[in-house]
């Protein structure tokens, strides 16, 4: 119903007795059970279902859109990742629209902060006859993009292939590749919460408050209020963990050692689901013998958690099961935050499945997929040479090749090892600011031949790039289907609110035109509509009544059942042989993290608030103005120690490199630990409300690379505190 | 005729703001201009620490002060319990805005008057939830008449037993908050 305007008498037929109060002037759309209407006197807004792209949760959206503004966006009931509602970002995508200071044009950078409107034409075909001497000079492969993956990623793939560079990035290396390694050879695929029938929910580092996917925020809330018990583990208390019923202030880096000792307690006192261990898992008994002496008196000398918490959360989880489960996502310890993330995510999922409770209602599942069509992208020759950060070969075999670790891209293009990377296409993302040892990244990035960044805003690697591409924003675009990951098969469309206010264009465009100048236009003949079309086929709608609906979703409960673990086993792989291909230990044994502070230094923690999305955000009016900068985080007593009061300035140093930040002084954070949220310190001028505010986080990070898993292991970064005046 | 008022369950708020945004987006309001703004506080010593939050914004009282000492009548308050502000006929004198012991009324520079939560009026009188209400994620707020005894708002303030903020102010304040045990 969504998207049409509905009349009056219509919308009375459609809703019976409430519409009778609902509907006193204007036009009201029901979706679900909640009502949605404009507020301006005297006007009737169109209301648009869309998917929002703040963040990339993707949650449905629905626009009030007044002639041809947009006025503002509500949650879509009828969408099962926002489930009606909607976060302050979301809200906030107006002030992104209207941005006075968003990419409006093309750019080509004329001297150090100089830059000249050029046209599309010019861009195009300057950036194309780049590309070709480039190619021409050092081989296809000294092309690199590094792109966040949206739902077009596909274009930025196809590029790739069509130009036979093998080396393609996305942001996972630093944000979560370990987890879902984890999940792939243990599971077979990626599982989600099925929070809202759940009795008891164990969050290890997992912050809904924060990060916020607002159906998720939602359905964790109404089982505390159905009497769910909720425990956060985390060295930080986050908005999350202040309301969850317990806090446990774990040593970071250490959460593996507290898994395995639960897992000690619920083998020795058999609480564990021995039917389902039997009919579904391979490795039980390898599992008995490495958790044996993995007893909670072990554990609480690593973690800092009293053996009698550890028992008592391990009997009471095993009492609710299957309705339980250890959150088996996103960042946090099993991200790629330490060099165990890999085995304390091995450890989460085992340990869901000695409560049985994969495919329980309030267990674990595996999101279903809605069966669509398939698109057949024009076929790409095949590329004969390597990655050059190793990926496909050797202890990297495992990974994702579309994945790659972006984290060794600066040192690659620095040392030109194993081959010269001249030439790089940076697609909605900011390596600038997101990628560890900001001082190296950016001094690669300075030093490449070509630097193009598509984008809305002029982010810090923008203002380093040789050619800036504005892309139109995710209310001015359409497109390809967004595929939901929650309880039921679903799809939405993001499409254009508002025509483009300035002279931008969508990535598709960005990247066919880029390939036609590069004369591979043979390679992008179809449009965001063919592959639209091709994958919902066989749901028998067009593009434009599927625009209408905006979203269509198959039945709820189609995640319940114990799900297909596609694994070598085809259970779940508690001993997973294939890891031993790349050194990694088939079991999910202790590793202590890389590094450890001693009474002199913390280790560095980094992560979200609500009120932002990674380094996007920051200047958008709303979202500025509440929350500008960032502060650190250290604990009462350890900066009464250092003489450093709440507010203060301080210096905070690594080998990487040092900022200076306001202190926040708390008890809320392990004392061996601080804590500064990452996306702050922006340094481009364009920027004009985040330009100067809060400090980088990822200045001071130390770049890794974790044998077998790659992540980036961005908290095995050791700092120092000091006063800074 | 009803009165209206909102119950916030503060164990399921996490301070995220979205109430505070969705209000902005609602009304256009300039960027710092906040009509549901969130508080929060720290108790305790490491390890045993709390965080509580707690939004505030009008309280669309049953004996406002603002409305009181309003000396041209602007502030007023409807039959439905809704306190309103008509700028046409506002002087500000900001009498309102020192007055309020919620600290509720928000002062507009460039217009010369003050603002505040309208509870979403155009939005309520047609059947629509404020916009504050729709938006949380945490779906911790709950718009209703607390004159019907069968509302949901009104079972909810009987099953929760929640608490205004200072009542003995005489101020008859119409936003409930549950603050549980923990």
């Amino acid at each position: 119903m969504i998207g049409k305007t509905i009349s009056r008498r219509k919308f009375l037929v459609a809703c019976g007795a409430t519409a009778a109060v609902a509907a006193v002037g204007g036009k009201l759309i029901r979706q679900g059970d909640v009502v949605h209407a404009g507020e301006l006197e005297g006007i009737t807004p169109k209301l648009v279902p869309t998917v929002c792209g703040m963040c990339d949760a993707n949650c449905g959206i629905i626009a009030y859109v007044n002639g041809d503004a947009l006025y503002k966006l509500e949650g879509n009931s009828g969408h099962s990742h926002s489930d009606g509602r909607i976060c302050p970002r979301g809200s906030a995508g107006v002030k992104l629209l209207y941005d006075p200071d968003r990419l409006r044009y093309p750019l080509k950078r004329v001297g150090t902060d100089r830059w000249e409107r050029i046209s599309w034409d010019q861009a195009f075909e300057e950036i194309g006859e780049k590309l070709k001497q480039i190619k021409e000079m050092h081989g296809p492969q000294s092309l690199a993009w590094v792109r966040h993956p949206e739902l077009a990623d596909e274009w930025d793939q196809q590029f790739m292939k069509a130009f036979g560079s093998p080396n393609i990035f996305s942001h996972l290396s630093v944000a979560q590749s370990a987890r879902q390694l984890a999940c792939r050879y243990t599971l077979g695929g990626e599982p989600i919460m099925d929070y809202r029938n759940s009795r008891y929910i164990l969050l290890f580092g997992r912050n809904h408050g924060e990060t916020i996917f607002t159906a998720d925020l939602q359905s964790l809330m109404a089982a505390k209020e159905k009497g769910a018990r909720i425990v956060s583990i985390d060295p930080r208390l986050s908005n999350t963990a202040a309301q969850a019923h317990e806090w446990i202030p774990i040593r970071p880096g250490t959460d593996n050692a507290l898994l395995l000792a639960m897992m000690n307690v619920i083998i020795r006192e058999k609480l564990y689901d021995a039917d389902f261990v039997a009919k579904f898992t391979d490795g039980f008994e390898d599992l008995r013998a490495l958790v044996a002496d993995k007893t909670p008196a072990w554990a609480a000398r690593i973690t800092d958690v009293p053996a009698e918490t550890t028992i008592r959360i391990a009997r009471e989880f095993a009492e609710a099961k299957p309705a339980c489960g250890v959150d088996p996502g996103h960042h946090g310890p099993w991200g790629d935050l330490y060099t165990n993330s890999f085995q304390t995510a091995r450890s989460a999922l085992i340990l869901n499945a000695l409560m049985g409770s994969y495919g329980a209602k309030g267990g674990v599942a595996l999101p279903p997929r809605p069966k669509l069509g398939k698109f057949n992208f024009p076929a790409t020759p095949p590329i004969k040479i390597g990655r050059a950060d190793g990926v496909g070969e050797g202890e990297f075999s495992l990974l994702d090749q579309t994945v790659g670790l972006v984290q060794r891209l600066p040192e690659i293009i620095l040392n030109e090892n194993p081959y010269p990377v001249r030439a790089l296409v940076v697609n909605r993302f900011n390596p600038a600011r997101a990628l560890p040892d900001s001082k190296k990244t950016m001094a690669a990035l300075a030093s490449l031949d070509l630097l193009v960044v598509i984008d809305t805003m002029p982010s810090d690697t923008a203002i380093l790039a040789h050619y800036v591409l504005p892309e139109s924003t995710y209310l001015e675009r359409l497109d390809p289907v967004a595929v939901s990951m929650r309880l039921r098969p679903e799809i939405a469309i993001r499409q254009p609110i508002v025509a483009p206010l300035h002279d931008t264009k969508p990535a598709t465009e960005i990247i066919a035109g880029l390939a036609k100048a590069v004369g591979l236009g043979e390679f992008f003949k179809f449009s965001v509509e063919d592959v639209i079309r091709a994958r919902i086929q066989p749901l028998g709608l067009t593009v434009e009544q599927f625009g209408q609906k905006g979203v269509i979703r198959g039945d709820e409960g189609a995640a319940y059942g114990v799900p297909r673990f596609e694994t070598p086993s085809g259970k779940i792989d508690i001993y997973a042989e294939r890891l031993k291909e790349v050194w990694i230990d088939p079991m999910p044994n202790w590793q202590p993290p890389l590094v450890e502070p001693d009474g002199r230094s913390f280790r560095l923690l980094q992560g979200r608030v609500s009120l932002h999305t990674n380094s996007s955000t920051q200047n958008n009016a709303w979202l500025n103005r509440l929350k500008p900068d960032n502060d650190l985080w250290i604990n009462t007593v350890r900066a009464a120690r250092l003489g450093i009061a709440n507010g203060q300035k301080v210096r905070v140093r690594s080998e990487a490199g040092e900022v200076v930040v306001k202190a926040k002084v708390t008890e809320g954070i392990h004392p061996s630990a601080v804590f500064l949220a990452y996306g702050f310190g922006h340094e481009a001028k364009m920027q004009r409300l985040s330009f100067g505010k809060g400090a980088n986080s990822n200045a001071l990070v130390v770049g890794r690379t974790t044998p077998g898993s790659g992540g980036a292991a961005t908290s095995e970064t050791i700092v120092t505190v000091e006063r800074a005046t | 005729m009803a009165k209206y008022g909102l119950v916030i369950d503060l164990t399921k708020c996490v301070g995220c703001q979205a109430c505070t945004l969705a209000c902005q987006a609602q009304n256009e309001l300039e960027p710092g201009e906040v009509w549901v703004r969130v508080e929060s506080v720290e108790e305790g010593r490491f390890p045993t620490v709390s965080r509580r939050f707690q939004t505030v914004q009008c309280n669309h009282c049953d004996n406002p002060p603002c409305a009181q000492v309003c000396p041209t009548k602007a502030t007023h308050k409807r039959r439905d319990g809704i306190v309103l502000v008509d700028n046409n006929i506002c002087i500000g004198c900001k009498y309102c805005v020192v007055t309020c012991p919620y600290q509720a009324r928000v002062w507009n520079e460039d217009r010369g008057t003050p603002g505040g939560c309208k509870l979403c009026a155009t939005r309520v009188t047609r059947g629509v939830q404020p916009a504050c209400v729709l938006a949380c994620p945490a779906k911790a707020r709950t718009f209703g008449d607390l004159d019907d005894p069968d509302s949901e708002i009104s079972r909810l303030i009987v099953r929760k037993r929640p608490i205004r903020l200072r009542p003995d102010l005489g101020t008859g304040p119409n936003m409930y908050y549950v603050r549980g045990e923990k």
